[in-house]
């Protein structure tokens, strides 16, 4: 396949995926918490292109509404994780010093500490929300980007434009704003894309483990575990979610690729 | 750059461990003692009466203040008095004894995998001289990798267990072939990403300047190769290894779950289902201290092996 093509491939996917969620009320989609104890666990067919679960329930219309929360908990807490980046990122770069050896201490903790098992722990202790997932997941990612972010700021600070800027005078906030700040946005794009993969996987594997948004409303790790346990009887409710999850995850990975070869 | 001596980065690495551990104790603690919900309703759960929960708010001193109470946590936990298991009646440090030893089996043998995945086949493929059987590897597991353990997992189960019948459904740790799956898709990932950093290495360092000066003097390739080469090629995935430990243990607890393998990382799914703080907290402290423990070991052993890294600014 020519590099193009699987390019755009990916893009076409999370498109169709983000206009999905944003036009969900109005597609002419099955209700995805309808019961219907008739038709349990039946096959693909043409009016449930991916079949039914074992409640009878449209497993096409599940995974559409289920990548509802899941985009808006990615896109938050993508956002979050990458301004904690920013923030603690520059800071840690231009002020140097305590500070500085303060935030490597930090990521070094976080490296060493299995921070997923208190992600597991915060959720089950105060229930599930949006809000706690983004919080939480976002809480335990930074770091990563966070020490990519510094190196960069501290590659930018010695280089030529940005030491010609603080000879001519300006004040060092100045610089930072409009000469480092603009130089960031390229890699920012990329880590965005690298994060949002991690955020992903964080997220549907708590859901896999029954922590994230209560039964019945759908979410893909929910319908993955589901899927496991009918997997002999209805392998399709497995399939079509593994499936979904796995396209998803690589059209992010083609896009972040993309983005690094733009930036060589 | 600066130089330190064995002795001092040993000692820095302990002072590490110690401030791993506290964190560790003092998230757990926060997560239970200050997180909105009442700590004794969440550690006797939903159904115990109000006797209960009142007599165990006087046991437990949970009306003193939160000082005295972290105090009491620390002094608890350091003893090795873990409470006991509110969906299992039984003492949590009993049940993770059991357990432990099939969770210490899986994250070995994917160990062992991922090593020979990542840093050993190249190397055999570098001896052979085939660049693109290592770049095809990597092709492979990059291919595995986009898709997590969990998605993998439960392919894996339905395709060779529900349909073809090839594994048993329920795992029996006594089988060797129950293992095959499990291990593979723990150590797939990392193997992935590891291979790609050593394979990066591997052909940077093999253009170097000092690699083309030991050719230029004559000596034999497979010299230059195993000194020039090898050795300083594989302080890079060892660093990733570093970082990635607490990624790699915590897979265990969406393998185990997965495969429904009774070790800690499926004892904690249980815990997830019956909603038992109460076993769920020392589990946290189990896994995150077997973490910092490798992790500061394999960060000693890394340090003390190459001297480039020895010699850098932590």
């Amino acid at each position: 396949m020519p590099k193009g093509a699987s390019r755009s491939l990916g893009l076409v996917w999370l498109a169709v995926l983000v206009l999905a969620c944003l036009l969900l009320p109005w597609l002419p989609l099955e209700d995805p918490l309808q019961l219907d104890l008739g038709h349990t666990l039946q096959g693909p067919t043409a009016s449930h292109l991916t079949g039914t679960d074992a409640l009878g329930r449209d497993i096409f219309s599940r995974l559409l509404w289920a990548s509802r929360p899941t985009v808006l908990i990615v896109a938050g807490a993508t956002s979050l994780d990458l301004l904690l980046a920013v923030v603690f990122g520059t800071l840690a770069a231009s002020r140097g010093g305590w500070l500085d050896r303060l935030v490597l201490l930090v990521i070094d903790l976080f490296w060493s500490i299995p921070f997923v098992v208190f992600v597991v722990l915060v959720v089950a202790v105060t229930g599930v929300s949006i809000l706690t997932l983004i919080c939480t997941i976002a809480g335990i990612n930074w770091v990563a980007a966070t020490r990519i972010i510094r190196a960069e700021v501290l590659r930018l600070r010695s280089a030529d434009f940005v030491r010609r800027a603080r000879a001519f005078g300006f004040p060092k906030s100045d610089i930072l704003l409009s000469e480092v700040g603009p130089n960031l946005l390229p890699l920012l794009l990329n880590l965005a894309a690298y994060t949002a993969i991690e955020v992903l996987t964080l997220e549907t594997g708590l859901a896999f483990l029954g922590l994230s948004l209560p039964a019945p409303a759908p979410t893909w790790g929910g319908l993955l575990a589901e899927g496991l346990s009918y997997f002999q009887s209805a392998w399709w409710l497995a399939g079509s979610t593994a499936i979904v999850i796995t396209v998803t995850l690589a059209s992010l990975h083609l896009l972040a690729r993309d983005i690094e070869s733009s930036l060589d | 750059m600066r130089r330190s001596s064995p002795t001092l980065v040993i000692l820095q690495r302990v002072g590490f461990f110690v401030l791993t551990l506290w964190t560790i104790l003092t998230i757990s603690f926060l997560c239970v003692y200050t997180l909105p919900g009442d700590p004794a309703r969440l550690i006797l759960g939903q159904r115990a009466s109000t006797q209960t929960v009142q007599a165990f708010r006087l046991a437990a001193r949970l009306d003193s203040p939160l000082a005295i109470q972290y105090g009491n946590f620390l002094v608890r936990t350091l003893r090795g008095d873990f409470g006991e298991s509110l969906a299992q009646r039984r003492p949590v440090a009993a049940l993770v004894r059991e357990r432990a030893g099939t969770t210490v089996l899986l994250v070995a043998l994917s160990f062992a995998l991922m090593a020979f995945l990542s840093v050993g086949l190249p190397i055999l493929f570098a001896i052979v001289g085939s660049p693109w059987w290592t770049r095809a590897l990597d092709r492979v597991l990059t291919l595995f990798a986009v898709a997590p353990s969990y998605v993998l997992g439960v392919v894996a189960v339905g395709l060779f267990s529900g349909i073809l019948g090839w594994v048993p459904a329920v795992f029996d740790a006594t089988r060797p072939g129950c293992w095959v799956l499990p291990v593979f898709v723990l150590s797939i990932y990392p193997a992935a990403l590891l291979a790609r950093v050593f394979h990066r290495a591997l052909e940077r360092n093999s253009h170097s300047l000092s690699v083309q000066r030991a050719r230029a003097l004559g000596f034999p390739n497979s010299d230059v190769f195993w000194n020039e080469v090898l050795r300083v090629s594989l302080s890079a995935p060892l660093a990733t290894l570093v970082q990635g430990i607490a990624f790699f243990v915590t897979g265990t607890f969406f393998v185990e779950s997965v495969f429904g393998i009774a070790g800690l990382g499926g004892l904690a799914y249980e815990a997830v289902r019956n909603k038992d703080v109460a076993l769920l907290v020392p589990l946290c402290l189990v896994f995150g201290t077997a973490v910092s423990i490798l992790s500061v070991g394999l960060d000693i052993g890394l340090r003390l092996a190459d001297p480039r890294s020895r010699s850098q600014h932590a």
